[in-house]
């Protein structure tokens, strides 16, 4: 019970929570801060020598903690803590004139430990603690720079996140009646319970931005610190993705709703993010745009599992090359935006430029990239989809690749370091962690179980052709884009803004004046202005919220009168009755 | 009479001998008026810990005096109301401390904390009636103690407030009377029981229990404020913070709630109360109350309005917990008793201190409380993140239970109530916790009091921080043998025990 290992698991989740605990104490916070992303380290211990089985139980924490840590949850830690762990000592660097540095680092910390929890978890109620926890902290991320998007952003991304999150426990309380039992390990042997489903698939994938939840992650992902953008597009967007891998029931049944609405949804994603993620203007936004595509490819994974059980074994070993892979690059992606930005000399110019291009070329899917081998990995299990469905998964994919390769494109084109143009401070201390998050995108997928399997025995011109004619597409069209560029004078961006589907929500509740009187508490009576064009029912239905609005009050009083008449005169009244009731005994 | 047969007097007589000798006091003798207070609550809280270890070693503990012609006054300590009892005594004895604070150098203290012993005092005596008459007597006796305390300020509209909060509960007293007579004349003395009294009698007069049922929840849903007999609440919160933190977490409220899990469980039974079929509208009742009150709190400004509107949401979890039948449910619902209690409590004290040290009065003028008052801010927003059910805080395990409890009994639609109860919660909490942290702090604030090196008083900082650290021990150790959850199992086993 005390070996290592276990102690091990104990450590992982709770280094950051320790560390976040002690940044309260005033006169240590400076040496805490320096120490704050080491917290990380043992979660990255853990994940490397991997005693896959290890178990903890803590049955005096909340409800019987089980800390556990299975193959699954290795992998997952693996590209996790590497992330947390650069992005720490990169958050030093990037955030060392912030004077709230230290309120950053207590929701990253907390966010850390909550991602480390909950890959971790080996019961349901810890799994849902960690990941309401994770949540919650990383509204303090997105809403640290304090300024107006970074507020509508955090606004956005809290709702999104506690519907999520309320979905997700009401979900989980569902299949924990139904199967039982509160221990991940011991669940699905049960019926499959339909709420159930439903409520873990619409709630995990507003945290993994399955599309139509996506909208809150264009707008969030950028608003926050550029190394907290990283964790959050890198990291905990997966926590969406362990969630299904966990409570859905793949490899045991077949769920023909479920996939498809998988597949239709990740690839819609996958589409969607391409049209709108490329003619942003912030280089952020894209990536963030790209998080949704590249999450829509990983959920067709799921959604091939969920229809085929016998698919998910092979499939499962996809998915997490391809999620290392995602997590790795993207992350090396937004950490690049800083360098670029600071990049003053040549050399530095050159040794940016050449970090952004390999990560953006992983992303792409080049030959010999990890990127190459998460597709391969992929591709190799479509067939056991019928017939047209697999051939047309076979076009859609590589076709989703070029969309990948045309953001990635427009990416370098807007980040790419031209002299004259770096920022005035100088980018102390994110160089380092930047180039190992490099290096780690380059090499760290080889180290998974599998990876190498999935390599084809012999290089064929074929193979590489499959690989490159995705590549060869989206470069072409990025030319092409560039070159009619010069004949729109409108910013297309009018008619597709980032968070495309929020934008419109936004607008319907504003118009619908949905949101709670924070503000003020009441707005100026404000008519439809000569530039908007008022829907009918629209207009309809607000002046019928401003009335509610006023008839509320007015109902209360009129309740407080009716209410004491009513219960005197119901006492009497009763009173007679049970006179009545009495009088034959 | 031995020790322990002291301890049930003793626990009523420490606030109601307290109380008596305040009145006498002098408004000069600050000092002696002090170590009154905390003394009582102080002995109480002994002897309440006596009677937990009593009861722990098997003790069993009752008291009759005559009272009426064949009913007598009797107390009596069963699981149920030692939790209610160990709650009011430890929530008094902080509460005291924070009334000395809040109320330093303001006119009528004696008047004041006589009454507040009273309040407690009745509270306590509801919690170890072990009777329907007793119960009434002190239900009453809380009514009248309370409305000098609502009334304090004198203002036109605290006499308003405290006219309509008389209104209320004595119409709902009148009506609780009935039922109690009427309850009598069919069944004769009622003394409390775990799986109830009157299941002899469902065969003969099934038709007369319906409509007592319905009498008991009209008569003491008032001070449960179900909907919509809950008009008194919100008027009511013009009384100082600590009346309102007493009234909503620790009396008033809480002896409504704990009334109607006496009718349900130790009166009709909760089995019996099923077949009667009087659960399922209980059920449906809490489900409005629950949503109507938060959506009414979303739309109130100033703060303690906006409590109040989420205590008439909050406190029909536990009337919900009540109505469902099966374990889980009665864990979920009797462990809010506790944990709205402290939840509620820590976020009236951080509204008093924000009123008491800085004037605001408004969510509006919140931005950046924070950096002003972190202790209390923390403390706050502790208790609204519980409130909201993040775990791993004490309303989650709320959550937990009465939503596994509900699926488990096949009611799905309370499911689906308690996650719109939640979104609701967090759309009228997370704002102020928003403005708290991340916007700045205006230049001047309303009314600024300066206390030296604390951000407030000593005395408005130790009672949020300990009620905060509760909200969070009840979460984080709630699985442990010493939790209000541990507690509530047990009283639960015995409920549906074989």
């Amino acid at each position: 019970m005390n070996s290592l290992p276990t102690w091990l698991l104990g450590l992982a989740a709770g280094a950051p929570l320790a560390v976040a605990l002690l940044l309260a104490a005033r006169s240590w916070r400076r040496g805490v801060l320096r120490v704050a992303p080491l917290a990380a380290a043992p979660a990255l211990v853990l994940a490397l020598t991997g005693p896959v089985g290890a178990k903890a139980s803590l049955p005096w924490l909340v409800q019987h903690t089980v800390l556990e840590l299975d193959a699954v949850g290795r992998v997952f830690l693996g590209f996790t803590s590497v992330l947390w762990l650069v992005s720490g000592w990169y958050a030093r660097g990037y955030l060392v004139k912030d004077a709230r540095l230290s309120r950053f680092f207590l929701f990253f910390l907390l966010a850390m430990a909550a991602n480390f929890t909950l890959i971790l978890a080996g019961d349901i109620p810890t799994f849902y603690a960690a990941f309401a926890l994770m949540g919650l902290a990383s509204a303090g991320l997105v809403f640290h720079r304090g300024d107006a998007e970074a507020a509508r952003a955090g606004r956005v991304y809290l709702v999104l996140a506690m519907l999520g999150e309320v979905l997700i426990l009401t979900g989980l309380v569902f299949l924990v009646v139904a199967g039982g039992t509160t221990q991940i390990a011991e669940l699905h042997r049960g019926v499959v319970s339909r709420p159930a489903l439903l409520l873990v698939l619409a709630g995990f994938g507003i945290k993994a931005g399955a599309l139509t939840l996506h909208f809150w992650l264009p707008l969030a992902h950028p608003a926050a610190p550029v190394p907290a953008s990283a964790v959050l597009s890198g990291a905990m967007i997966k926590a969406g993705l362990l969630g299904w891998m966990r409570f859905l029931p793949l490899g045991e049944a077949p769920l023909w709703g479920c996939g498809v609405t998988l597949l239709g949804a990740g690839l819609g994603a996958a589409f969607l993010g391409t049209l709108v993620g490329v003619v942003q203007h912030n280089p952020k936004t894209v990536l963030a745009y790209s998080s949704i595509s590249q999450m829509g490819i990983i959920m067709t994974g799921l959604g091939i599992g969920a229809i085929h059980p016998e698919a998910w074994a092979g499939m499962q070993a996809a998915v997490l090359i391809y999620a290392t892979h995602h997590a790795l690059a993207k992350g090396a992606l937004f950490l690049g935006v800083g360098p670029a930005h600071a990049a003053h000399t040549r050399r530095q110019r050159v040794v940016a430029g050449a970090g952004l291009l390999l990560a953006a070329l992983a992303l792409a899917g080049a030959p010999f990239t990890s990127g190459a081998l998460a597709k391969t990995a992929l591709k190799a299990n479509i067939g056991f989809l019928p017939e047209g469905w697999a051939m047309a998964l076979g076009i859609l994919l590589p076709l989703a690749a070029a969309g990948t390769t045309l953001k990635m494109a427009r990416f370098l084109w807007l980040v790419w370091p031209r002299a004259g143009h770096a920022t005035p401070e100088a980018a102390q201390g994110l160089w380092w962690p930047w180039l190992a998050l490099v290096a780690a995108t380059a090499a760290g997928v080889w180290l998974l179980p599998g990876s190498l399997e999935v390599l084809p025995r012999k290089l064929s011109p074929e193979k590489l052709w499959d690989a490159l004619w995705p590549l060869l597409l989206g470069g072409g069209l990025a030319g092409l884009g560039a070159w009619l560029r010069r004949w729109v004078s409108q910013d297309v961006t009018r008619w597709l803004p980032a968070g495309d589907l929020g934008v419109l929500l936004e607008r319907l509740a504003g118009r619908l004046r949905l949101h709670p009187a924070i503000e003020a508490p009441a707005r100026p009576q404000h008519e439809a202005g000569p530039d908007e064009s008022p829907v009918k029912a629209v207009s309809r239905w607000s002046r019928l919220v401003a009335r509610a609005r006023e008839a509320i009050p007015r109902f209360e009083a009129s309740l407080r009168h009716a209410a004491v008449g009513g219960a005197l005169w119901l006492a009497l009244m009763l009173i007679l009755l049970g006179l009545l009731a009495a009088s034959p005994h | 009479m031995n020790v322990h047969g002291w301890i049930l007097p003793g626990i009523l007589l420490s606030s109601f001998l307290t109380g008596m000798v305040i009145f006498f006091l002098s408004e000069e003798s600050h000092r002696l008026r002090t170590w009154l207070n905390l003394l009582g609550a102080g002995v109480k809280l002994i002897l309440v810990g006596a009677l937990l270890q009593g009861i722990y070693h098997g003790q069993g503990y009752s008291l009759e005096l005559d009272f009426l012609p064949g009913i007598p006054l009797a107390l009596g300590a069963d699981a149920n109301s030692v939790l209610f009892v160990t709650l009011s005594t430890f929530l008094w004895f902080w509460t005291t401390l924070y009334a000395v604070g809040y109320l330093e150098d303001s006119p009528h203290r004696s008047r004041f904390f006589g009454f507040f012993s009273l309040c407690v005092t009745a509270t306590t005596g509801i919690a170890l009636a072990a009777n329907l008459v007793t119960f009434l007597v002190f239900y009453e006796l809380l009514t009248v103690s309370t409305y000098p305390l609502v009334v304090h300020r004198g203002t036109p509209e605290a006499m308003r407030g405290g006219r309509i909060y008389l209104a209320y509960t004595l119409g709902g007293g009148v009506v609780l009377l009935l039922a109690v007579a009427w309850l009598h004349q069919l069944a004769g003395p009622v003394m409390f029981r775990e799986r109830g009294v009157i299941e002899g009698l469902v065969a003969a007069h099934r038709g007369e229990l319906r409509v007592l049922f319905l009498l008991f929840m009209l008569g003491i849903g008032v001070k449960a404020a179900l909907v919509p007999l809950h008009g008194w609440l919100p008027k009511a919160m013009v009384a100082p913070a600590p009346v309102s933190s007493l009234l909503h977490a620790v009396a008033v409220v809480k002896a409504g709630a704990f009334g109607i899990v006496r009718i349900v469980y130790d009166v009709y039974g909760v089995e019996t109360a099923a077949r009667l079929g009087v659960l399922a509208p209980l059920a449906f009742v809490a489900g409005a109350t629950i949503l109507y009150g938060s959506v009414l709190a979303l739309f109130q400004d100033e703060l303690k309005k906006r409590l109040a509107y989420s205590t008439v949401s909050q406190v029909s979890y536990i009337v919900l917990g009540a109505a469902i039948l099966g374990p889980l449910a009665t864990i979920g619902g009797l462990v809010h008793l506790v944990h709205q209690g402290i939840m509620k409590i820590t976020l009236f004290f951080g509204a008093g201190n924000y009123a008491e040290t800085l004037g605001v009065h408004r969510v509006s003028e919140l931005n950046g409380v924070g950096r002003r008052m972190p202790l209390t801010t923390a403390a706050f927003t502790i208790a609204a993140l519980g409130m909201i059910g993040v775990p791993p805080l004490a309303g989650y395990i709320t959550k937990w239970y009465l939503k596994k409890g509900a699926i488990t009994a096949g009611a799905e639609w309370v499911a689906l109530v308690l996650a719109l109860s939640s979104l609701l919660n967090a759309a009228y909490f997370l704002p102020i916790l928003y403005r708290a942290w991340f916007k700045d702090p205006p230049a001047h604030w309303p009314h600024e009091h300066c206390f030296g090196r604390l951000e407030t008083h000593w005395m408005l900082l130790a009672a949020p921080l300990v009620t905060a650290a509760l909200v969070v021990w009840a979460g984080v150790f709630a699985e442990s043998s010493f939790s209000p959850l541990a507690w509530v199992k047990l009283i639960a086993a015995r409920e549906y025990g074989p």
